[in-house]
């Protein structure tokens, strides 16, 4: 458009400047100007995403006084102890006591959940994975902070309800997971109602509550995380049923810990060969 | 007389052509009253971060944090006059702050930052529709929402489906999009909601907002997506198959984006797309220069060069 406007300015410039060829320029001009669009173009793009580190020196004091209170009453909160460990509680492989603590809980609080949505059906065990217990428990004081530190996740639990083939997928992939060689955050942590030997990396013996794998559907209570496949738990899509607790893993965990407390009782975690290796 | 005759046919060509100016230059225009500046400042999935993450944390050592983050708001408007700021959802889910006090913090926070609008996020479900209705009386700004159809819960004509700001002269329309519910939020926390398809959405109240409410500016707060493999309705999809949108505010996938991106939309129109990764890290802002007469934005344009005065 500016170059056409910079033509029609040199032709006119060697033009007769009669009356005639300024109404002709002018015409022309303002065809020109109706057909082109009146801004500017900006050389580029003007925007800038700042990132919010210490280099941004203008905290806003209001906006602290306003928090101060909730964070205070929250670090509070956080630092209450719920209950007192006896033992300090770590992940394993094939079975550690922090696994295990937390897989028979979620049973536990499972079941108690469980019979408020289906009172014909009973759940066969629970099943967490290593990779979402994000930190280990001490011997001693369990802070409800510490317990968010365990679970920072909102994961809630699940009833999954499978086959017996599925089920048997299942207890080969704990197997595979059950390799020493792996990183800890591998394993997969089952309740104690499940025996399973392991022989180089494949399921030997198998029972649910002493009982041998039969024809027949099985229920597993987990994380929803899991429950959608994650962590490659690809035995758990496409399952029978589904039925949400309404609960979430963090919750249940709280709940337990609190309950265990108001019992008189301390908090337990041991291996029993639940998971083993043998020939 | 010759002279001047000419000289009035070159200033006619300066106002008609497309001149290309730096942002310096249009900074220029704004203190000469030529032009008007609105800053569109934004964040996405703050999922209550409040304070800064720990100094030891391995990703994110002690960025983020609702004070600094209003001290850099403050500052800003106090620089420049015509200031929108947006939110693009979930807001809730992050911290204990939520698990203890319901979402009251964030959007007291929020509030006294003096957002001017937000959109649900998929996370702003976390405690159902009753948790939300629980501390949405501490958000003294609106929920935009222009897919989800509430009619049939609790948060029926609690959120709108477009709001027009007035900033200077300039008209600015904004709406908001949600992600599918449906596999992602758990049925008994939305319960009745309605999810419609975002794209005849977009275009029914982009087309509202730019053609028949005349904005000068129509901004899309969008929850859903930057971009997947599959083929998911995303921002970059959205830009695509929509017109009269300038803006996209997105969120969900958290996108770190440096700039805004720039796309083209269904008639080859300029979008642009920002979106700023999560947890209050970064500051989206997005500058439009407007001319004052016309309204019409400046156009943004990598590799244009200096305008330069006829003579």
């Amino acid at each position: 458009m500016l170059l056409l406007g910079y033509i029609t300015m040199f032709v006119f410039q060697f033009m007769k400047h009669t009356f005639s060829t300024y109404l002709v320029v002018f015409s022309l001009l303002l065809i020109l100007l109706n057909g082109c669009k009146q801004y500017y173009v900006l050389n580029n793009t003007a925007s800038t995403n700042v990132v919010l580190n210490e280099e941004v020196k203008s905290e806003d004091k209001s906006i602290e006084e306003e928090i101060k209170p909730f964070r205070d009453a929250l670090k509070a909160s956080m630092d209450e102890v719920l209950n007192e460990s006896v033992v300090e509680m770590t992940t394993g492989i094939p079975e550690g006591n922090l696994g295990n603590f937390v897989a028979d809980l979620v049973m536990d609080i499972g079941e108690d959940y469980y019979e408020k949505i289906n009172d014909e059906d009973e759940i066969d065990f629970a099943l967490l994975n290593n990779g979402g217990l994000r930190t280990s428990l001490p011997k001693g004081a369990i802070t409800r902070g510490k317990v968010f530190e365990l679970m920072p996740f909102e994961n809630e639990l699940v009833v999954i309800t499978l086959s017996k083939d599925k089920l048997i997928e299942l207890f080969e992939f704990v197997a595979l997971k059950s390799d020493t060689n792996l990183s800890v955050k591998k394993g997969v942590p089952l309740s104690k109602e499940v025996k399973l030997i392991i022989n180089n990396k494949k399921v030997k013996e198998a029972y649910i509550d002493k009982e041998s794998i039969v024809s027949r559907e099985y229920r597993v209570v987990t994380s929803d995380y899991l429950a959608n496949g994650g962590d490659k738990m690809n035995f758990f899509l496409n399952p029978i049923k589904t039925e949400k607790l309404g609960v979430k893993l963090r919750d249940a965990i709280l709940e337990y810990i609190i309950e265990e407390k108001e019992d008189g009782d301390k908090l337990e975690a041991k291996k029993d060969k639940r998971i083993s290796y043998g020939k | 007389m010759e002279n001047s005759r000419r000289s009035f046919l070159q200033s006619l060509f300066l106002v008609g052509g497309v001149g290309v100016v730096s942002q310096a230059k249009a900074e220029s225009l704004v203190v000469k009253g030529e032009a008007v500046k609105l800053v569109v400042l934004h964040t996405n999935d703050v999922h209550s971060h409040v304070d800064p993450f720990e100094d030891n944390d391995p990703k994110y050592p002690g960025l983020g944090g609702a004070s600094r983050r209003a001290g850099l708001i403050n500052k800003i408007r106090k620089e420049n006059e015509h200031v929108l700021l947006l939110d693009a959802g979930d807001i809730f889910q992050g911290t204990p702050y939520f698990n203890m006090y319901g979402g009251e913090l964030e959007l007291t926070l929020m509030s006294k930052m003096g957002y001017d609008a937000t959109t649900m996020g998929n996370h702003d479900f976390d405690n159902g529709l009753d948790g939300f209705m629980a501390v949405n009386h501490h958000a003294k700004f609106p929920y935009i929402c222009s897919n989800y159809d509430f009619s049939n819960t609790i948060l029926k004509d609690k959120t709108i489906p477009y709001k027009i700001f007035y900033k200077g002269n300039i008209k600015i329309g904004v709406f908001g999009l949600g992600v599918e519910l449906d596999g992602l939020v758990d049925k008994k926390l939305y319960g009745e909601t309605i999810y419609n398809d975002p794209v005849p959405v977009a275009n029914k109240y982009a087309k509202l907002l730019k053609t028949e409410q005349n904005c000068d500016l129509v901004i899309c707060l969008s929850h859903l997506g930057y971009e997947y493999q599959d083929d998911r309705i995303s921002d970059l999809k959205l830009a695509e198959k929509t017109s009269n949108i300038d803006l996209i505010i997105g969120g969900h996938t958290h996108t770190f984006l440096d700039q805004a991106k720039e796309m083209k939309n269904k008639e080859g129109k300029k979008v642009l797309i920002n979106q700023v990764g999560w947890a209050g890290i970064r500051l989206g802002k997005v500058e439009f220069y407007f001319d004052k007469t016309s309204k019409k934005v400046y156009e943004y344009s990598k590799n244009g060069q200096d305008f330069v005065k006829i003579k």
